[in-house]
């Protein structure tokens, strides 16, 4: 694979259609190719956030670590997109990321990836809009959830969801 | 500080000086008779005086006479020799080589010993300014500029020094030969005498008011030229700064200005300089014209012998150089009293440090709790920043000082950890107030870790030591080595300290160790402390391996590389490593790398400069490699500039295309196009086709991506590999360690030695698992301290330049551990690591400092929740305080009764 078989990749990604074709070549260029064998761990929550990936292609499962124990997260709101949340606030992993099959990804080194940021108006619009569409899905799940809840749930309990 | 600079060289040089006044009271009956020699060569041995028709004459006939009027009592010591005329000739001659040769031999011990002087004075000089520095209170040192202060101890004090030696000796020798000289012209004739007077109460009083505009003029050259070396040292560290901004133009106008005014000064005092030389040059030979005139007149006229005339003459030739020798003297006193008043002003403080006290300091109590009463901070410019704040901390406790950067909880960090000296009302730990301290004292007790952490040129070792440096070593002096004594010696003529830098100045106690077998494991326990560890064994594991090991530790290490194989197969990552294999192509090595097959050990085979070396770019072209690699480079080249183009050179997003030049691309793309353009790709100019192989030797497909390697090129590349090998010239032989799996690779990494090998693009995290299983590896065979150690050899680079920001507060944080002490400040001392870190660090430190008394600076954001005592700033004012106890609380209580749960 090269990079410009990476940059027609990135081409069909969503967030990436109205980032100009030079700036995908840029991202491509400063990115490390990484391949994931099924069940490896492409990070662990509470490691350092150190980089982002963006997945070209195969699958992943999220997973937290709470105090009642593992959950799997909601796959389909993850977009291709991951570990910008914490790059982006300078805090660790928030979960566990597994590869499922095979698995590769480009590798944007954290202060890379801040820069490009800065670099490209377009790029930064992308991460944007990634993020606010996670925001919009994660609303839906919350509203369903709040629809399940028991109506005499403990104050206490929600504090404790929320804890995580 | 001194006073005057004559009594400042008094006090210190009392004894030196009077001995060599006493030297030059010696030498001056040698010297008049040394001018009475020629008189009486002429007179009596020439012109025959002596002999009265005689054949022979006494010669060195001596007695003592007293005066008639006194009883005219006689006493002959001895009657000399009887000598006929050409013996008694050559007898005053030998007679007059003696004494040019004593008066040479006194002239050139006074000199010596003068120059001793000077340069003692000079060594003290500069201690006790150097020592004046230090004792600076941090907000003078803060309005210092280093490099003025430097060029005042290093070059401005040098002529201070060098005059000292001149102080009292250079006018008493001169002015006592000079008056010796003139009394013998008096004492020859009364006339010639007085001219003489005359020409020199001339030069002795024009030439000093001539001079005067000359001092002036050097005055101002002095400060200019402090100035300017002050400016250059800003703009030269400025200099990153000024790139960002495309602001060099203007600093460039403003350094030509100040040449330009330093310019002008030195004309003029050129002018000055040279008009009083023309002057004085005339003076100087326009009286031997009055001499012979006057002196010719009176001899013919039968009024003055000849021998007197000579000897007029002679005397006269030798006075005009101790009356010049004053009057330069005067003119270098003026200007080395107006050097020394100034550097003495600039070293005056109204309030410097307690000097260091000699004797231990009391201990003071851990327990003993932090009272501030009405402390208040006012800055330069009369803003507040610590509006009267009263509060007790108990100790011991941890402590959070919360609030924006910038509000009070900064200040009173500064001021607890003794940065800011400069408030009202009193701080005060147990009954000692804060102030009144000396470093001694306080660094007993006190470290304050700042947001600005230095490290000084040397290895990280010495950096981390730099903390334990404070026990002042026994003055203990090799008795059999003369040398010691020497240096010992002068270091106390001078004032100096006599105790040896690289004696044992470590306090082993406060690190808590035994001695130094125990230090490195100190350091590492510290660097854990502070999650520096890893660091450190990662720099020491990338650092070369070096030959200065013995062969013991070689077999051992040798050992590891097997071992290593076995581990990485067990743990499935043998696929991770590209070994080196002397027939394969490594992909994941640089084609350079590819090309030499080893490590380059002088600056011939460096990457960069490959391309340009003769003999690599032959055994290029035999192999029909040229070509290629140029397509290569221009490929590189067109993707660089597609992608590059308009993103600033020091954009950190061009590092993995680092080794092209952002200053030369244009110039480059410009003929790369012109030359395809005419269709003429092969031809182009030989320096831009040198680029682009040295480009090309830079290439790492699987990095770059470009799909620019192919089977043929691997395997065109391999031949060239071995006959570069083969046919590699003698003189290269030095220049090159090639890889060899039975042998290690001083040149190398200790990575690469234990490798061997690369490792391959493509798999997250291989890095860290490698060097993980390394690390175990290396535990197991007791190779750990090895590399560490060799990691705490790095440089850090004047600063620590070539440390990151990053590690270089780990250094700082690691010292604060090495020391442990009863209190240690953190003023931002953790704003360089990740906030995932910094709560790790601060973790391991707090358990670190779990009796003591820890205080660090937070945001409002921080979780500060289970700090005993929370002091929360908005602004200058303390606005809230969790877990401690008001200053009116009348009897402070010990820290552990302090509820936990308000500290919630």
């Amino acid at each position: 694979m090269t990079i410009d078989t990476e940059v027609c990749a990135l081409q069909k990604f969503r967030m990436f259609s109205e980032v100009e074709p030079g700036k995908l070549k840029l991202l491509a260029m400063v990115s490390d190719r990484v391949t994931f064998q099924p069940n490896e761990v492409i990070y662990h929550q509470g490691d350092a956030s150190d980089a982002v990936y963006i997945v070209l292609n195969g699958e992943f499962k999220v997973s937290l670590d709470t105090k009642s124990g593992e959950v799997a997260f909601a796959e389909h709101i993850r977009g291709s997109l991951l570990g910008e949340a914490g790059v982006l606030c300078g805090m660790s992993r928030g979960v566990t990321i597994t590869a499922q099959t095979e698995l590769t990804a480009l590798r944007v080194e954290r202060d890379t990836f801040l820069g490009l940021i800065k670099e490209s108006p377009a790029f930064n619009l992308a991460v944007m809009k990634e993020l606010g569409r996670q925001i919009m899905d994660l609303n839906v799940i919350c509203a369903d959830l709040v629809r399940r809840m028991p109506k005499d749930l403990a104050p206490a309990d929600v504090a404790s969801i929320r804890a995580w | 500080m001194y006073g005057s600079f004559f009594r400042y060289v008094w006090r210190h040089s009392r004894r030196e000086q009077i001995f060599v006044l006493a030297f030059v009271v010696g030498s001056l009956p040698f010297y008049w008779w040394s001018l009475d020699v020629p008189k009486r060569i002429v007179n009596e041995a020439i012109q025959g005086s002596a002999f009265n028709g005689k054949t022979e004459a006494e010669i060195f006939s001596m007695s003592l006479a007293l005066p008639d009027y006194l009883g005219g009592y006689h006493y002959t010591i001895t009657d000399g020799f009887s000598l006929s005329q050409l013996p008694y000739l050559y007898a005053l001659c030998m007679l007059f080589l003696f004494l040019t040769l004593v008066n040479g031999w006194f002239k050139y011990v006074i000199n010596i010993r003068k120059g001793i002087l000077g340069e003692r004075m000079l060594r003290r000089l500069r201690f006790e300014l150097f020592s004046l520095v230090m004792r600076f209170r941090p907000e003078d040192i803060r309005t210092t500029k280093a490099s003025e202060v430097t060029a005042m101890i290093n070059e401005e004090v040098e002529p201070i020094g060098g005059f000292a030696g001149d102080a009292f000796i250079t006018p008493a020798f001169l002015g006592l030969q000079a008056v010796t000289a003139m009394i013998f012209i008096i004492a020859q004739n009364v006339w010639l005498g007085l001219v003489a007077f005359a020409v020199i109460a001339v030069q002795g009083f024009v030439i000093p008011k001539l001079r005067r505009e000359q001092i002036r003029l050097g005055r101002m050259r002095q400060l200019e030229s402090r100035r300017l070396a002050g400016r250059l040292g800003e703009m030269v560290d400025a200099a990153p700064a000024l790139h960002v901004y495309g602001v060099v133009g203007h600093t460039a106008a403003e350094i030509s200005k100040r040449l330009g005014t330093v310019f002008d000064i030195r004309l003029k005092l050129y002018r000055r300089k040279f008009a009083v030389k023309y002057l004085n040059n005339l003076l100087a030979q326009l009286t031997p014209f009055v001499f012979y005139l006057l002196g010719g007149y009176l001899a013919l006229k039968g009024r003055l012998d000849i021998g007197q005339l000579v000897a007029v003459i002679g005397a006269y030739r030798d006075l005009p150089a101790p009356i010049k020798d004053l009057i330069d003297w005067d003119q270098q006193r003026a200007d080395v009293i107006v050097k020394y008043e100034q550097v003495v002003e600039q070293f005056t403080k109204d309030i410097l440090l307690q000097p260091e006290p000699e004797e231990a300091p009391e201990t003071i109590a851990p327990d003993a709790p932090i009272t501030t009463v009405a402390l208040r901070v006012v800055s330069g410019r009369g803003v507040v920043q610590l509006d009267r704040l009263s509060t007790v901390l108990n100790r011991p406790s941890h402590i959070a000082l919360v609030g924006p950067p910038g509000s009070g909880r900064d200040i009173l960090a500064k001021v607890l950890g003794r940065q800011v000296t400069d408030y009202q009302g009193t701080v005060s730990i147990g009954d000692r107030d804060l102030a009144t301290m000396s470093d001694r004292e306080a660094s007993g007790f006190i470290v304050y870790a700042s947001s600005d952490p230095h490290a000084m040129s040397g290895s990280i070792r010495e950096n981390l030591q730099l903390a334990l440096r404070r026990s002042r070593p026994a003055d203990e002096l090799d008795q059999d080595d003369p040398k010691a004594q020497y240096w010992h010696d002068e270091a106390l003529q001078s004032g100096n300290l006599s105790v040896s830098p690289s004696a044992d100045w470590i306090d082993y106690a406060a690190a808590g160790i035994e001695g130094p077998q125990d230090l490195d494991g100190a350091l590492i326990r510290a660097l854990r402390v502070v999650n520096g560890y890893d660091e450190i064994f990662r720099v020491g594991i990338a650092s070369q391996l070096g030959d200065d090991i013995g062969d013991d530790l070689k077999q051992r290490i040798k050992g590891v590389r097997e071992a290593l194989l076995k581990r990485f197969d067990e743990a499935g990552l043998m696929g991770v490593i590209e070994r080196f294999e002397p027939d394969t192509y490594n992909s994941n090595a640089t084609i350079g790398e590819n090309l030499l097959f080893g490590v380059a050990i002088g600056e011939r085979f460096k990457q960069e400069n490959l391309a340009e070396d003769p003999f690599v770019r032959q055994i290029l072209a035999a192999e029909a490699l040229t070509d290629p690699l140029t397509d290569i480079g221009l490929r590189i080249l067109e993707t660089v500039v597609d992608v590059f183009t308009g993103m600033s050179s020091d954009n950190p997003l061009r590092e993995s295309y680092a080794f092209v030049d952002e200053n030369e691309i244009d110039d480059l793309w410009r003929i790369a196009q012109s030359t395809w353009r005419r269709g003429q790709r092969r031809k182009l100019p030989a320096w831009v086709r040198d680029r682009l192989i040295s480009y090309a030797l830079m290439y790492i497909e699987p990095r770059n991506r470009l799909n620019l390697i192919d089977e043929r090129l691997t395997q065109r590349l391999l031949r060239a590999r071995a006959s570069f090998r083969e046919y590699l010239p003698p003189d290269a032989a030095g220049e090159i360690e090639f890889y060899d799996p039975n042998n290690l690779m001083p040149a190398a990494s200790i990575r690469d030695n234990l490798l061997f090998g690369r490792i391959r693009s493509g798999k997250a995290h291989a890095r860290s698992k490698l060097l993980g299983v390394m690390a175990e590896v290396l535990k197991e065979k007791d190779l750990e301290g090895f590399v560490v150690s060799k990691g705490l050899d790095q440089e850090v680079g004047p600063a620590g330049r070539l440390m990151t920001p990053s590690q270089r507060a780990t250094i700082q944080l690691t010292r604060t551990m090495l020391r442990l002490p009863d209190v240690l400040i953190l003023d931002g001392a953790l704003a360089s690591f990740p906030p995932s870190e910094v709560r790790l660090i601060l973790k391991n430190i707090r358990e670190a400092m779990s009796e003591k008394t820890l205080i660090v600076t937070m945001s409002d954001d921080d979780d500060f929740g289970d700090f005993d005592i929370a002091l929360t700033f908005e602004g200058a004012k303390l606005i809230s305080t969790q877990g401690g106890e008001e200053a009116e609380a009348p009897q402070p209580k010990k820290a552990e009764d302090v509820p936990q749960e308000a500290a919630q």
